[in-house]
């Protein structure tokens, strides 16, 4: 049983393709954008700004729209019919922007390859339950933080401390030192808590966190199949203890799937993908 | 009902690209800010692009192609020199290219907005800028027989006003525009630059509007020239 589950752990799923997609993606629009401002690039290719194809943009600019009907600076359409788009696949599917799509995500994921090739099983686990258990409160008030402010001043403030925006454009001298900051502290953090951003400060997560509790497909434990390896709860980035839920609505859930049959589980039809069952 | 990795990647797939094309056919996909004015809905030139919508971060490159305008004339009205220059060169640029004219008369986008007008014979409104010496010209070479309107206002909006700056030198001083109210200026920042609520209130003549409301979006949806509050605004933060 267990070596069935540790080959399946050596592939690289459809879930890494569609993030390495998406990454890419991003990439190329980002140094695209910044050599077209520079008299180069390619106009076969998009050079829209990051801020443009954030659908978070559209979740501060609501505020703005529904009160001067102006989006925010930086902020087009395209912003705000993303985050529809993403809300509703999150409607479907839980805050599978979060574990198939975010590049933020997948440049964490992939350093804290790296650190599980340091810390082994202790990867992921520093950080004592209870602290943790806190910490994980403080994305939710940098979300209350961050619409407030930017509904108070109209501009895109999250922008001088979003690693997001860092990544992307490091090189172009536009970011605040303070995004670098959190940026490089996202990166080392990362060699020991897996996604230490999504966990415990990204305002976006927190948003689509919640989807968790309505989502119209979940994960389901199968109790009378499940033989309580662990294994689920231990593949969980999110340190999520899928063992011992019946079905996982937590608000951390990224939908990321890793802890199905599908993926690690060992036993056939036991973590699914279901809908309709309570 | 049960989901696999492969139904869910397709899922993505579909919802997200999907999305887009369908929000791209209805027109609604914008990444940047739409660089089209708003069209005349009744009279003279109904249909047609408004030329009072012209915004100061238009280039005369696109001013020359949304009004079907030959950008050579542009250049020839406002001394811009080079074409290839002229065709990233901002309508609000005008401002620091011709500096400051005697009488307090300013050519910048409003001269801009007037010119297009008068080339493309619409109504020019209740406008009051002055256009230099140079525009006045062009706009008679066009078509010299304008109507009796349109030539006495020329007569008494033109302004022997050269280019005092450097051209391609403008672009490269953006820091010098960092303290000053532009296009995308909210009021909150209004704030930040230390004008207080009594004083903005003074200029706008009417309660402090919402901090996160850009000041060129109150002026438009109150009837107020952005130009003339612009100014006051900047004076205010240069004495």
């Amino acid at each position: 049983m267990e070596n069935k589950a540790r080959s399946k752990k050596r592939q690289w799923r459809l879930r890494n393709w569609v993030q390495l997609v998406f990454f890419l993606l991003v990439s190329t629009i980002a140094v695209n954008k910044f050599l077209v401002e520079n008299g180069g690039g390619s106009s076969f290719l998009s050079s829209a700004s990051l801020h443009s194809i954030c659908p978070f943009g559209g979740v501060v600019s609501i505020y703005n729209l529904l009160t001067v009907g102006d989006y925010i600076q930086k902020i087009h359409s395209s912003a705000l019919i993303l985050m529809g788009l993403v809300f509703l696949l999150a409607v479907l599917l839980g805050p599978v922007f979060c574990g198939w799509i975010c590049p933020l995500g997948t440049f964490q994921e992939w350093i804290g390859k790296i650190g599980k090739r340091i810390f082994k099983k202790r990867y992921n686990n520093f950080v004592p339950t209870r602290l943790d258990g806190y910490m994980r409160y403080i994305r939710i008030f940098v979300l209350l933080w961050v619409i407030y402010i930017t509904a108070k001043t109209g501009l895109l403030v999250f922008a001088n401390v979003d690693p997001y925006y860092a990544l992307f454009n490091f090189w172009t001298g536009e970011v605040a030192i303070q995004a670098l900051g959190i940026l490089s502290l996202t990166a080392v953090g990362s060699l020991f808590v897996e996604r230490p951003w999504c966990k415990y400060l990204c305002p976006y997560g927190a948003l689509l966190g919640f989807t968790n509790k309505f989502k119209i497909f979940r994960l389901h434990r199968n109790e009378s199949t499940c033989i309580s390896c662990d294994l689920c709860s231990k593949s969980c980035p999110m340190n999520i203890d899928v063992a011992n839920s019946k079905k996982v609505s937590q608000l951390q859930c990224i939908s990321c799937f890793e802890c199905s049959s599908e993926n690690i589980c060992p036993v056939p039809e036991t973590v699914e993908i279901k809908w309709g069952e309570k | 009902m049960r989901l696999k990795n492969s139904h869910i990647g397709v899922l993505i797939v579909i919802v997200l690209i999907g999305g887009i094309y369908i929000a791209k056919g209805f027109g609604l996909w914008s990444t940047e800010s739409d660089k089209v004015p708003i069209k005349i809905t009744e009279g003279t030139g109904a249909g047609t692009y408004d030329p009072f919508d012209i915004r100061g971060s238009y280039s005369f490159g696109e001013i020359s192609s949304l009004f079907e305008i030959d950008i050579k004339l542009l250049v020839e009205a406002f001394q811009l020199g080079d074409v290839e220059v002229a065709k990233d060169l901002k309508s609000k640029d005008l401002e620091s290219l011709y500096g400051e004219q005697e009488g307090d008369i300013e050519i910048g986008n409003e001269s801009v907005q007037v010119f297009v007008a008068i080339m493309k014979e619409l109504d020019i409104k209740d406008s009051d800028a002055f256009l230099p010496m140079s525009a006045v010209q062009v706009l008679l070479e066009v078509d010299p027989n304008r109507s009796k309107e349109v030539l006495d206002y020329l007569a008494n909006h033109q302004v022997e006003a050269n280019v005092s700056g450097a051209i391609p030198e403008v672009e490269t001083q953006p820091d010098s525009e960092g303290l000053k109210v532009n296009g995308n200026t909210t009021f909150s920042q209004v704030l930040d630059f230390g004008i207080s609520v009594q004083e903005i209130e003074s200029i706008i003549g009417a309660k402090m509007p919402p901090e996160n409301q850009s000041v060129k979006s109150y002026c438009t949806e109150n009837g107020l020239s952005f130009s003339v509050v612009k100014e006051a605004l900047n004076t205010l933060i240069t004495p």
